[in-house]
């Protein structure tokens, strides 16, 4: 298979400029804002009970913010050093932890929750949209799709409260919060993997729910022209049988999917980041709700850095993929 | 009589990118010299990838040429842009193949006649105008057509609504790329009349693109036949088409010697 | 044949202006629209909503900032249903805070539709470094998740401190909304500029902005349409989500600060679906009278959908 070269150097400057593009908003927001952040900041952490939190640290953190004295561009190259060492400054409101320090702890979570979740949405979604755009216009298309609506137009959050209170609080078959039971130890053993995939149950269910009428809609009406069209009909008149056809029909109407995949990705995070702090699951998300109720502005930059960062990869890893899957993507790079 | 439009050693190279580095060149255009008199259709004639249509796009500067150049009554305005090219494009209007395509969908028959006349400022009484033009193109009475969709008429009736179109804007060259290879045969030779009506009552000068010599010998006066990006021969239409010197204009009439076989 | 019936449309199409084309075509548009039982519904739907909304502003049982009554009350014949944990009214909530709900929902979506369309035609009509330049910022805007520059500008607001209403929200959520639409009036501009017709007035002379404003913006006008819709969705949705942040504005009221102050209040767990339902409801039937609205745009720019039932046979052809 030849590897469309030009296809993916494309990809990977657009990337790069999406990330520098984020980096400076970053770097730029904190030094838009009016008065003296570092200052805030600073109270913030005293006032959380930061003990040992010198006035030299007011120092470092003006210096992190622009305060200092140096021209802009020195202070974005200081910013870009400092974001190269992984350094992302230190957290208000889990003070003294540095923010690179959770952010690892929770991106793997969120990582695994986002991963499964909107595979499998994506999966059940495209089958139930296949079944509803080849049953067109019966019962069973309408209740389709009446349920993927209803999904799509509730919100995500609510639903996320109203599973947690019948699953959860009263129904008392799934854990309330948490990755994994306190009982069983990390690692690589069955308990531990078991007792992730039940405390992951509930979230993942959510976000499949909120995400899987987008598959569904976006599917049916894709497969519709499809079935009509002529190399369809052709099909037909060779003598094909009906399953065949439906399945030549769906893999025609996947292709234009797979875009969307790569784009949900975003939107899947989002969902992901609400969900989790809902589940009380220990990912980005719920770091996040956190930093916003505290103002934990070096926490909110590390988590939006982090976040575009994963965001960009599981893009680029998806639009490969896509390069490779569609002939026509794959001739360009000839 | 001096000529209209005149090329000289009109050539289009189109790039394609070939691998990470590579350029490759297709030559559209090769050294094309062609020239047209007022009150005389000449026809372009080769097959499809012979540079036919891409000659049309360069004479009204929607591609531009690579080199060579063009003159319009003997004024060199290959490189011309801007506010001179505006005056330039209302001298020189384009009837293209597809009638289908060349009309927008959304708006009346009325609309396409009039926004021509309205963006040239036309002097006179614009209705008055539209009729006129209407029954110079024959879809009389006006009145049952103007406040027609495309759709609703049929391809014969929308080549005429395009004709009457561009004639609003009183140019002296017509190019006509292929403007009935996609009618029923039924309805060609209504438009192929309606060409040699606008020669000979208002004496514009037609440039007839086609693949189809059997249309050529009823209106063209002069033809160049188009093989790969070159003229490979031209001169007086029934001169060609009774003793062809070239090999392949030899072989495309071969190919349509027979009126029913082609049609 | 043809003659005669031409002689009979004479005297009907005799008499018609500009005008009364222009709103023929409106009207037809609408009547297609109509005709779809999905568009139907939701367009009934969203007409109950606005009423509610309108009733509201003029209107409600009871002050829904004060607290009135005994906390928590369900649903009873003087609070209709019941009280929040705070003791205000929800049903007078719900009713005022639906104007502003819808506000932001569709100045959302007129906004970002608006930017949406101008980018998207502005790119597909420019030159070719241009329209890669718009595109990598339409791109960055697409995968950057909504919920982060919510969270990185919300906070920010926040800092600067200064009550500026609802602004804050409708900057942030336009901000976040509107580079889906000018991805797809991208590509449908690269794909309608090609066309004949467009080469056409090119030819004739007509400007770009005539081209762009006659031309192009009425041969997408269902998907322009359909994008206000969506973005409307966005931005109602997008406001529950700022305020169950906490970036909003939570003293107003509005659906989404009511869910904010149930969901605080852990009206979930303490058995207070009255007050954590009827928002909820609301929100969700507002999005689904535009979800059914657009399916009906949908079958009409993608006729393949349609249901054909007799199609009328065109004389002329």
């Amino acid at each position: 298979m030849r590897i469309p070269i030009k296809y993916i150097i494309k990809k990977i400057s657009l990337f790069f400029v999406v990330f520098m593009g984020a980096i400076t908003v970053n770097f730029a927001l904190p030094r838009m804002m009016p008065g003296n952040p570092a200052q805030v900041v600073y109270s913030q952490i005293l006032r959380a009970g930061g003990s040992g939190v010198s006035p030299v640290y007011l120092n470092q953190l003006e210096v992190e913010y622009g305060l200092s004295k140096a021209p802009l561009y020195i202070q974005y190259f200081q910013y870009l050093d400092n974001l190269f060492h992984g350094n992302l400054g230190v957290s208000i409101s889990y003070f003294p932890e540095p923010v690179s320090t959770i952010l690892a702890q929770a991106l793997p979570w969120t990582l695994f929750l986002v991963i499964s979740s909107i595979t499998i949405s994506f999966f059940i979604g495209n089958h139930l949209g296949r079944y509803a755009g080849t049953n067109r216009n019966t019962g069973k298309d309408l209740a389709i799709d009446l349920f993927s609506m209803f999904m799509a137009a509730f919100p995500a959050f609510v639903l996320a409260f109203i599973i947690l209170d019948i699953f959860a609080v009263y129904g008392n078959l799934f854990p309330i919060g948490g990755a994994y039971g306190i009982s069983v130890n990390e690692g690589l053993n069955v308990p531990f993997i078991l007792s992730v995939l039940y405390h992951a149950f509930l979230p993942a269910l959510t976000i499949i729910l909120i995400s899987l009428g987008g598959w569904v809609l976006g599917m049916r009406n894709n497969i519709i022209p499809s079935l009509n069209s002529d190399f369809i009909n052709y099909s037909e008149n060779l003598g094909f049988k009906k399953y065949q056809i439906k399945s030549i029909a769906y893999r025609n109407a996947i292709l234009p999917n797979m875009t969307g995949f790569a784009m949900s990705i975003g939107l899947s995070t989002s969902g992901v980041i609400i969900e989790e702090s809902i589940f009380s699951y220990p990912g980005v998300g719920m770091y996040m709700i956190n930093a916003i109720n505290s103002l934990d502005y070096p926490l909110i930059q590390g988590i939006f850095l982090m976040v575009v960062i994963a965001v960009l990869i599981g893009n680029f890893a998806v639009d490969i993929l896509y390069g490779f899957l569609d002939p026509r993507i794959r001739q360009e790079g000839d | 009589m001096n000529e209209l439009i005149r090329t000289e050693n009109l050539t289009k190279e189109f790039e394609t990118r070939k691998g990470f580095t590579g350029i490759t060149k297709i030559k559209a255009l090769d050294n094309v010299n062609i020239s047209l008199y007022p009150n005389e259709i000449v026809g372009i004639v080769g097959a499809s990838g012979s540079g036919k249509s891409t000659l049309a796009k360069i004479l009204v500067f929607l591609y531009k040429s690579t080199s060579g150049k063009i003159y319009f009554k003997d004024e060199d305005i290959t490189k011309i842009h801007g506010k001179s090219l505006k005056k330039y494009r209302k001298e020189i209007q384009m009837v293209f193949q597809d009638p289908y395509a060349s009309l927008d969908p959304y708006h009346s028959i009325e609309w396409h006649i009039k926004r021509p006349l309205l963006i040239s400022h036309y002097s006179g009484n614009i209705d008055d105008r539209i009729d006129e033009l209407m029954n110079m193109v024959k879809l009389t009475p006006p009145e049952s057509y103007k406040n027609k969709f495309p759709h609703q008429v049929s391809g014969g009736q929308r080549q005429r609504v395009y004709i009457a179109r561009v004639l609003a804007l009183n140019p002296q060259i017509l190019i006509a790329d292929e403007p009935v290879s996609m009618l029923d045969v039924s309805l060609r030779i209504d438009v192929l009349d309606l060409l040699l009506k606008i020669k000979n009552e208002l004496g514009i000068g037609i440039i007839y693109i086609t693949h189809d010599l059997n249309t050529v010998s009823m209106v063209t006066d002069r033809i160049y036949v188009l093989h790969n990006g070159e003229v490979v021969e031209d001169g007086h239409t029934n001169t060609i088409l009774t003793s062809p010197q070239d090999g392949y204009t030899k072989a495309l009439i071969e190919a349509a010697s027979d009126p029913y076989k082609r049609i | 044949m043809e003659e005669k019936s031409n002689l009979n449309e004479k005297n009907i199409y005799n008499k018609s202006t500009k005008s009364k084309v222009r709103t023929s075509v409106i009207k037809s548009t609408l009547g297609t629209l109509l005709k779809n039982n999905k568009s139907k519904t939701g367009f009934i739907m969203l007409l109950s909503i606005i009423t509610f909304s309108i009733i509201g502003i003029f209107y409600s049982p009871y002050n829904p900032n004060a607290y009135l009554f005994k906390i928590a009350q369900p649903p009873n014949s003087v609070n209709l249903l019941g009280t929040t944990g705070y003791g205000q009214d929800v049903f007078s909530e719900l009713l005022r805070g639906a104007a502003p709900t819808l506000m932001i929902a569709f100045t959302v979506g007129l906004l970002g539709t608006l930017i949406a369309v101008l980018v998207g035609i502005f790119a597909g009509f420019t030159s070719k470094t241009t329209n890669a330049v718009i595109n990598i910022f339409i791109n960055i805007f697409l995968v950057i998740p909504g919920v982060l520059l919510i969270m990185l500008f919300g906070t920010y607001f926040m800092g600067i401190r200064q009550n500026l209403g609802y602004l804050p929200t409708i900057i942030i959520l336009v901000i976040t909304g509107w580079a889906f639409g000018a991805r797809t009036f991208r590509s449908i501009t690269l794909s309608i500029v090609k066309r004949d017709f467009v080469l056409s007035s090119i030819l004739i002379g007509e400007s770009k902005i005539s081209i762009i404003v006659r031309q192009i913006m009425r041969a997408i006008m269902p998907i322009i349409v359909s994008n206000f819709f969506f973005t409307s969705m966005y931005g109602a949705m997008g406001l529950t989500f700022i305020e169950y942040l906490g970036v909003g504005n939570i003293q107003q009221v509005n659906w989404g600060t009511m869910l904010y102050w149930a969901i605080n209040y852990e009206a979930y767990l303490t058995g207070t679906w009255w007050w954590i339902l009827p928002p909820s409801i609301m929100i969700s039937l507002l999005m689904f009278s535009l979800i059914l609205l657009n399916f009906g745009l949908d079958e009409m720019a993608n006729p393949s959908l349609r249901v054909f039932k007799k199609k009328k046979r065109d004389k002329n052809e």
